[in-house]
């Protein structure tokens, strides 16, 4: 009878051993905390409904271009390249800020922004793209979205229950107050995560790329401007510098995705027309 | 009725004013604190990556996912604690003696945020809450005068003893499998003694007293943790605490009636005039009573074998102070998700008494009851949400001794059960 105790606490352990071993890396992270991407309907509109104050709040510290033309031009070309963005449920906006300085921005839901100073440093329409590409990136990729945890209302009776007993309802409406706050820090001061810069590189790069723009648009205006603006404040390794790390990734994508060649447009006579008549 | 009778009727009467039995002072684990962790049976020093581990093991905070978190546990705890066998009727029946208690509170509310390197936490927790009322009526109980019984014997009791913490907790990652976290607790203690009773014998005479007390401790507890993971699904835990109490305030109040004869008399250590057979005797006092408490250290191990399935256990060791011996407990628990929506958690716990079995032929002896305990819960997640439902059952068994300066025992039992609700977020 104890041996077969035994065999039984065995096989046991051992199997608990083998699923332990299976799953090693996922360590604390439990079932429910799992594939927490997942979305419904509400997490889109509270996406949406977050980048617009986002958005709101940008404008709220720059002016937009008053030229109907270089709107018009750049939602043109914006909105080509974020055809192969993979979020169609997303009606992307582009505008120009009237700022001296060399800029981008995105705020999620599809609000993308770049200012008169970029333009004037850009020479073509594939770096144009490039860069609008990289901040559509950063809006499909959802960084700031996952960062601060924005997610539509919850309606479940779970829900329900737990601010019955808990009364979280001004937490969250506080919350969401801060996070709107973290949003402008992130865009405005501190930057995103390298980890999300580089990504939104690598697939800026490829969506310029499907639209029929030269890959490197972007690794060519990134070039340019290193010479103009501060490093990246997240970054502080001289011996290492963002744009380095940047670039390298940049040759890197383009080499991997066999995009060398480098066939695609530059477009620089349109660009000039609308950009620099 | 002469002077050994007294006394006699005084050893019946005394029991129900000592001050070592007002609350339960002879456990450690009166309440399970927490969410998630009740429902593993308090087994969190390895775990402890939510508000819950502010309380258990503060470095486990370092640990919760970079959203913030908040979590908040409802109780409804009753206990019933039976001392058997106590009184003895004329017709040779034996009576026992039923303390119920039950209350509702919020048992637990904490917060976690990112702050910084490290995590910040604030929390507030109800350790320990009775409200313990006994009213019971007897009548004919015997006493050694065959003709003299005692006609009708009624007695209320109406206790209440709540202890709160609450403080800030602060945990860092010392690096990827190391942490380290303090928490600060404010210790507040309140409690409240109501107690009296009649005794009216049957050629007469009564007796009546009643005891008031109320006490205060303020204090802090700040406990320190650390965490280490070994490997990828492999935590150990540490954390020590002591509660240091830095101000006191007791009053207590006796009022004595009886009409039975004269003489002083020791009774609980104070002289009564008894020359007035219809006297009523008042005595009031201001006392500070620092209790020292012993420092306590738990070990916890936990293995989270896969995102569905984990296995903790938790050894705390309660050291010895003047009156309280120390104390091992132990702890186990396991959680399993039957989907990403649904876990069950279940939990195995002791709580020994701090205090010495009772031995034959020994007087004023502190009770001695070793409670085991069982908790299970289903929790229900949502999105950012979730819900947990869960009950707690304990059941004790020891010897007692209520009557003070007899050599009698008595047998004792406690049963408590209590059902928990509560409610977390991440945001």
């Amino acid at each position: 009878m104890r041996t077969r105790i035994n065999v039984v606490l065995f096989i046991l352990i051992f199997a608990l051993l083998t699923v332990s071993f299976v799953f090693a890396g996922e360590g604390r992270r439990r079932l429910s905390a799992l594939d927490e991407n997942y979305d419904d309907q509400s997490d889109l509109e509270a996406e949406i409904s977050f980048g617009r104050d986002l958005a709101a709040r940008i404008l709220g510290n720059y002016t937009l271009l008053d030229n109907v033309g270089v709107n018009h031009y750049v939602n043109l070309v914006g909105n080509a390249v974020a055809l192969y963005s993979g979020r169609p449920e997303l009606k992307f906006h582009f505008a120009v800020l009237d700022a001296g300085e060399c800029n981008a921005f995105a705020a999620p839901g599809g609000y993308v922004f770049i200012t008169r100073g970029a333009l004037d440093l850009m020479e073509n329409e594939a770096q144009l793209a490039g860069v609008l590409s990289h901040e559509i990136a950063h809006i499909t990729e959802k960084h700031i979205v996952k960062e601060l945890n924005i997610r539509g209302a919850d309606d479940s009776i779970t829900a329900g229950l737990a601010n019955l007993i808990g009364g979280s309802t001004d937490t969250m409406r506080k919350t969401l107050e801060q996070a709107l706050e973290t949003a402008a820090d992130i865009l405005f001061n501190r930057g995103y995560k390298i980890k999300d810069e580089l990504e939104a590189d690598q697939i800026g790069i490829l969506m310029s790329a499907v639209a029929g723009y030269s890959p490197d648009g972007l690794k060519n205006f990134l070039s340019k401007v290193k010479h103009f603006e501060p490093e990246d404040a997240t970054y502080k390794n001289k011996e290492h510098p963002m744009h380095m790390v940047r670039l390298e990734t940049i040759d890197q994508t383009i080499k991997i995705n066999g995009l060398t060649q480098n066939l695609n447009a530059t477009m620089k006579g349109r660009f000039n027309e609308h950009i620099n008549p | 009725m002469n002077t050994s009778t007294l006394k006699y009727l005084l050893i019946l009467l005394v029991f129900l004013v000592p001050n070592s039995v007002l609350a339960d002072d002879f456990h450690y684990v009166n309440m399970i604190v927490g969410n998630r962790a009740a429902g593993l049976g308090g087994a969190y020093s390895a775990v402890s990556d939510d508000p819950s581990g502010c309380y258990y093991n503060p470095a486990g905070i370092a640990f919760a996912p970079e959203m913030s978190l908040s979590a908040s546990v409802n109780v409804f705890g009753t206990s019933e604690k039976t001392y058997k066998d106590v009184l003895t009727r004329v017709n040779g029946g034996k009576l026992d003696w039923k303390q119920e208690s039950s209350s509702l509170l919020p048992n637990y509310f904490g917060v976690v945020r990112k702050i910084g390197r490290g995590r910040l936490g604030l929390s507030y927790a109800v350790p320990d809450s009775t409200h313990r009322r006994q009213k019971q009526y007897f009548k004919d109980i015997a006493t050694v005068y065959e003709d003299n019984p005692v006609e009708s014997y009624l007695i209320h009791i109406n206790d209440s003893d709540k202890e709160y913490l609450f403080g800030p907790s602060y945990a860092m990652s010392l690096s990827d499998s190391l942490s380290v976290g303090a928490t600060m607790y404010f210790y507040y203690r309140d409690m409240e003694i109501i107690r009296s009773q009649l005794l009216q014998f049957q050629q007469g005479e009564h007796y009546f007293i009643n005891y008031y007390k109320t006490r205060k401790d303020r204090g802090i507890k700040p406990i320190l943790g650390l965490i280490w993971e070994p490997y990828d699904t492999v935590a150990i835990g540490l954390s020590v605490s002591q509660t240091i109490i830095l101000d006191n305030d007791t009053h207590t109040t006796d009022i004595f009636r009886e009409t039975i004869s004269g003489g002083f008399t020791l009774v609980d250590g104070q002289e009564y005039d008894f020359s007035d057979t219809d006297s009523i005797h008042f005595q009031s006092q201001d006392q500070d009573n620092k209790e020292d408490y012993p420092w306590s250290g738990s070990l916890g191990l936990a293995w989270f074998v896969s995102p569905s399935l984990l296995f903790t256990g938790d050894i705390t060791f309660h050291g010895s102070e003047k009156d309280k011996e120390s104390v091992v407990n132990f702890a186990l628990g396991t959680e399993y998700y039957f989907s990403r929506n649904l876990a069950w958690r279940c939990g195995l716990y002791t709580d020994f008494a701090n205090t010495d079995k009772i031995s034959d032929g020994d007087t004023n002896q502190k009770e001695n009851i070793d409670v085991y305990g069982l908790n299970t819960s289903l929790t229900l997640f949502h999105k950012l949400s979730n819900i947990t439902m869960g009950v707690s059952y304990g059941y004790g068994k020891g010897e007692a001794q209520m009557i003070t300066d007899s050599t009698l025992i008595q047998d004792a039992e406690i049963e408590n059960i209590s059902f928990y609700l509560s409610a977390a977020y991440k945001y």
